[in-house]
């Protein structure tokens, strides 16, 4: 009776209880910690190792005798080799993750207030995002009365902060591991998490030009009674990055399962990875939907971004392998952000992503292979050889 | 409710709680249940002796067309086999229909008693003709979202479509034939693939019904949606996997201002209780179960949210008679007979504390006059509910005869929370006397000792009849510093009892700009002014009035402050065992208070380790050597806890692959419920022995605690 009450005390819901702090998820969607490490290392020497080392070079140089300075070499002196993708090996993670992201990048382009219809720029109210000179994303700015309409949401899912705190604290940061758990990823899938990691990190730069240009409020600036449960970021909250992120991982990810399971039956790696591509993508709307319950984000902001990641992941997906993006076009309408409306193809079911303003073009756009990525992508391949 | 017109002329038709939601305390209601723009109210209605409820429908239907302050009735599903005996009065489930509320003036008590009373009229007549005396009566419940409720101007629905699973159909013989599990709940996850058969294909749950879900056009009940077995296998695989969308698209995860949906928490109470009740044990001997056929009723949110409990009848009611109507359809289409004696076992886990605890609350004889025709009828029919959860928390009292004679007065002491967001009702039940009624007054006092203003004195008698000229039924406002902050409410509730109602408007009102009632401790001193000496206790309880599992509404359960209640024995331990006849607060008679019929077996939770009882299940009165065990006696208890340190047990959330830990004897109910339903279905029946039942661990417990176990 007492739906659970009286001094029978609630039980709980078993799983809510131990979940061990909220540690080791870095800053706030920005470039902190990912999972190919600190992206930018900012920790100094330690001046007393400094110190040590130096008393140290004293005290014992004189065994080895003076440097080979001599006219004559007395040993041999070779260059490191060059090219697209050698010495990959020796660079600091962070150096491969720079070099990753700027050759994304390099391509991504976007004019400010215009966008192209039939190949002739027209103004625009929202912001598109090219990719070697075609269409990627393009983005309308909602209207303020549309997100006014969205707080219904924000007022529903907040009812399931108590359920979601454990995800929605430990995913502030990049949450890798909750994809990880996924795959059964663990200390041999170095570059795996490295391709997740830089996956990321680009899906995040992409997110922050599109919300640069859109500046749309965050929820709390537009409802009174939104009170997130965590602080709000300082960047806009269209489209949402969390999403991006997400959808764009598991984009990537599915390509990776889709490209194992072409090995023969008896060296296959997931013993059925179409239920694990699923799962992926529900981790990604649980992700999404997470910053909803957590007061921060808007269900179309989430549209947004799993649109946004979606063609990021394309391009980080070619770049490994192959392929190409197809252009996104979101007007956004008032909806709830549902995986089964999103992603019919891999749920299932009557959705219709249209129906909720998202158009993908048919064909997609072929993207130029990347060397730094097909190395990348090498690597990872190699972890699944068992 | 009184029958009698109050001195003024005004009809009123409604009882105690009705004055105060709808009435003096309207404001406080949250905005789910404000009255004013509404236009579907659930309902449930006494009839005369008699009366059908169709005939009463289409009577109304006929005055309908008067305009304003008329109404039509909407009748759910009524089970064909629903007795009509020829000499009480019948409790029915309906929908009241005020119409557009654009058309018509704003609905107020005064308004709706009106309404009702221009309702009635048609009865009243041939009651007249008749020379009988007896009033309709309504209970009021909860305004229904317009989205929910279908009007049909036959008042009635097409029933769905519903074939029999081949597979299962095939495999009947004697010997083999499918028993119903029937769950009351919240939050039902008919999607689980707990409720799968065992070899997968398709859903067990034959019919659910959601009854605040949006409505379809081709609605198959006239509020709330309906699925078929055919329709939930259809949803799920059209959605795949994806459980989320099965329930966004079904429509079960509603999302209304007030309510989220506990269907979209990790657990629900609801998918706790089906999982005991109904749920696949793969990997244990679980018997036939591909035999055990669901039928799944959903409350709506408020009915759940709302623990005070009056708001509930007509939608549990109106869910008994679709299960039973149902479980004939399940009948018809598996042994091709809706006359088959199928069994049935009706779970329903909920607990109040309020009513008259001897079986006589409206609600419990409608029950249980539905439970004994169908028995009648030769289909076995059992109702499990829980004891309740409420043994030490203070919401029962009693006052002894000693101490309320003539010229004495007893002051109860009732504690209110403080952030209460919600109203707090105590019942006090005196015996309903003939000749030489006792007379009482009442004086409530706030925390300050400040005595409430009436219009006129809080004065009654406790009479069965009204006596020359001056009616029993009494309703005034508590007012403090010109601010109403409650009501008063005395009425005949039946020929056996009078009923005292008094509400206090919430301690934190969700409005600021509201009169508050102050937190704290307040007196409602009762005398004894004259009449006859007493010769039985006074009943006095609590509403329940806390949040349950998954709502949060800012409900803070208000009790009784009595200094000589011991509630912790020397050292340190919770009680678990009566109080000494000099406190106030009694632990036996907690009671569920819809659980003190004939027809229900109820069920007390206990520890898994020990098997000893736990120390919060309710009980009801004390039997004796010489006091023959009877209704209200909890005989049955299943584990609600593992231990004292593990609370709870295990079962399903409300999606598949989930498990949760849930406490209370919420929980013992389905899984005795399933062991019932499973003797049902085992071909060699099992004797009763081998039902896990366990012994308290000490006679002393046993004989301060009438939970038998065993």
């Amino acid at each position: 009776m007492s739906i659970v009450g009286g001094t029978g005390g609630t039980g709980g819901t078993g799983g809510t209880g131990g979940t061990g702090g909220t540690g080791g998820t870095g800053g706030t969607g920005g470039t902190g910690t990912t999972g190919i490490g600190q992206f930018v290392p900012g920790a100094g020497v330690n001046p007393l190792l400094a110190q040590g080392l130096t008393i140290n070079a004293q005290a014992i140089g004189h065994i080895a005798s003076a440097d080979d300075v001599g006219a004559a070499p007395t040993g041999a002196y070779a260059d490191l080799p060059i090219g697209p993708t050698a010495n990959m090996d020796s660079w600091a993670a962070w150096v491969r993750a720079s070099l990753y992201l700027t050759d994304t990048l390099k391509r991504l382009d976007w004019t400010p207030g215009k966008r192209r219809l039939g190949g002739i720029a027209q103004p625009f109210a929202g912001i598109e995002l090219t990719y070697g000179k075609k269409p990627l994303i393009t983005l309308a700015r909602p209207e303020a009365e549309l997100f006014r309409l969205q707080l219904k949401h924000l007022r529903s899912y907040a009812d399931q902060r108590a359920d979601r705190a454990p995800e929605i604290l430990t995913q502030v940061g990049y949450p890798v591991e909750y994809f990880a758990s996924i795959l059964g990823l663990n200390d041999a899938n170095r570059f795996t998490f490295e391709l997740i990691g830089i996956t990321q990190v680009i899906t995040s730069h992409v997110a922050m030009v599109a919300k640069h240009h859109l500046a749309c409020r965050r929820p709390d600036r537009r409802g009174a009674t939104v009170m997130p449960m965590i602080p709000t970021p300082a960047h806009g909250a269209f489209p949402s990055a969390h999403a991006a992120e997400a959808f764009a991982v598991a984009t990537v990810l599915e390509g990776l399962l889709t490209m194992l399971d072409a090995a023969p039956p008896t060296l296959r790696h997931y013993p059925q990875s179409d239920r694990l591509i699923r799962l992926l993508y529900k981790q990604a709307e649980r992700i999404a939907v997470n910053r909803t319950v957590a007061g921060v984000h808007f269900p179309i902001d989430s549209w947004a971004g799993a649109a946004l990641g979606e063609v990021v992941g394309q391009i980080i997906l070619a770049k490994c392998r192959g392929g190409g993006a197809a252009h996104a076009t979101y007007a956004a309408i008032d909806s709830d952000f549902l995986l089964a409306d999103f992603l019919p193809r891999v749920t299932g079911g009557s959705g219709d992503p249209s129906a909720h303003g998202l158009e993908r073009a048919n064909a997609s756009v072929p993207v130029q292979g990347s060397p730094l990525f097909g190395w990348l992508w090498g690597k990872v391949l190699n972890e699944f050889k068992l | 409710m009184s029958p009698d017109l109050p001195t003024n002329g005004d009809p009123r038709l409604t009882g105690a709680y009705e004055e105060w939601t709808f009435g003096g305390g309207a404001a406080y209601a949250q905005a789910d249940v404000t009255l004013t723009a509404t236009r579907f109210v659930a309902s449930m209605v006494s009839l005369p002796a008699g009366t059908h409820p169709r005939q009463f429908a289409a009577e109304a239907d006929r005055q309908s067309k008067d305009g304003n302050g008329a109404a039509r009735v909407i009748l759910p599903v009524i089970w064909n086999g629903a007795p009509e005996p020829p000499d009480e009065m019948t409790h029915w489930p309906i929908v009241l229909d005020f119409h557009d509320p654009d058309a018509r003036d704003p609905l107020d008590l005064l308004q709706i008693n009106r309404t009702l009373d221009h309702l009635s009229a048609p009865v009243r007549r041939v009651l007249n003709a008749a020379g009988r005396k007896e009033e309709v009566q309504f209970q009021l419940n909860t305004p229904m979202r317009e989205q929910s409720v279908v009007v049909l101007h036959s008042g009635r629905s097409d029933p769905s479509p519903h074939t029999a699973d081949g597979a299962l159909k095939a495999r009947l013989a004697p010997g083999v034939r499918p028993v119903i599990m029937a769950v009351i709940d919240d939050g039902l996850p008919f999607a689980h693939r707990n409720f799968l058969d065992t070899a997968g294909n398709g859903t067990r749950v034959e019919f659910c019904w959601l009854q605040s879900s949006d409505t379809t056009p081709s609605g198959s009940v006239v509020f709330g949606r309906e699925f078929t077995r055919d329709a939930i296998n259809d949803l799920c695989r059209v959605h795949g996997p994806d459980e989320d969308a099965v329930y966004a698209r079904a429509g079960a995860a509603d999302f209304s201002r007030r309510h989220g949906s506990t269907l979209n928490h990790i657990a629900s109470h609801g998918s706790h209780v089906l999982d005991a009740a109904a749920g696949l044990r793969p990997g244990t001997d679980q018997g036939d179960v591909d035999l055990m056929r669901i039928i799944a009723v959903q409350l709506p949110a408020a009915i759940t949210a709302d623990t005070t409990g009056f708001r509930k009848d007509a939608f549990v009611l109106s869910a008994l008679h679709y299960i039973f109507d149902r479980a004939d359809r399940i009948g018809a289409a598996y042994l091709d007979d809706e006359a088959a004696p199928l069994p049935l076992v009706i779970n329903f886990s909920y607990g109040f504390t309020g009513g008259p605890h001897d079986g006589s609350d409206r609600l419990e004889v409608a029950i249980a006059r539905l439970i004994e025709a169908r028995q009648a009828q030769g289909k076995p029919t059992t109702l499990v509910m829980p004891s309740g959860n409420t043994f030490g928390d203070r919401m029962n009292g009693e006052i002894p005869v000693d101490q309320l004679q003539t010229g004495m007065s007893y002051p109860i002491p009732w504690r209110l929370q403080p952030s209460d967001r919600t109203s707090s009702y105590l019942e006090i039940w005196l015996r309903a006397a003939g000749e030489d009624a006792p007379t009482f007054a009442l004086a409530i006092s706030d925390p300050k000792g400040i005595m409430c203003g009436t219009e006129s004195p809080l004065a009654f008698a406790s009479s069965v009849q009204p006596q020359g000229g001056s009616s029993p039924a009494l309703s005034q406002n508590l007012t403090l510093s010109g601010n109403t902050i409650g009501l008063c409410v005395v009425e005949r509730y039946n020929d056996a009892w009078v009923r005292v109602v008094v509400a206090l408007a919430p301690t934190e009102p969700t409005n600021p700009a509201l009169p508050a009632a102050a937190s704290g401790l307040w007196t409602i001193a009762l005398s004894k002014t004259g009449g006859a000496e007493l010769d039985a206790p006074v009943s006095c309880r609590i509403q329940r009035d806390n949040d349950p599992f998954g709502y949060l509404r800012g409900a803070r359960q208000s009790f009784f402050d009595d200094t000589a209640d011991l509630r912790f024995t020397a050292d340190g331990a919770v009680s678990r065992i009566e109080n000494p006849p000099s406190s106030f607060v009694r632990r036996l008679g907690t009671l569920n208070g819809l659980a003190t019929h004939e027809k229900v077996t109820v069920v007390a939770g206990c520890y898994g380790d020990s098997g000893r009882a736990t120390e919060y299940g309710a009980s009801g009165p004390l039997r004796t050597e010489t006091v023959p065990a009877g209704r209200g006696d909890v005989r049955v208890a299943a584990v609600s806890d593992e231990s004292t340190a593990l609370r709870g047990v295990l079962a399903a959330g409300t999606r598949s692959g989930a498990a949760v830990r849930l406490s209370g004897s919420s929980m013992a109910a389905p899984q005795v419920a399933r062991a019932l339903a499973m003797r049902h279905i085992s071909q060699a029946k099992a004797p009763p022995a081998t039902f896990p039942l366990r012994q308290p661990i000490t006679d002393a417990e046993l004989s301060e605690r009438p939970t038998r176990l065993g």
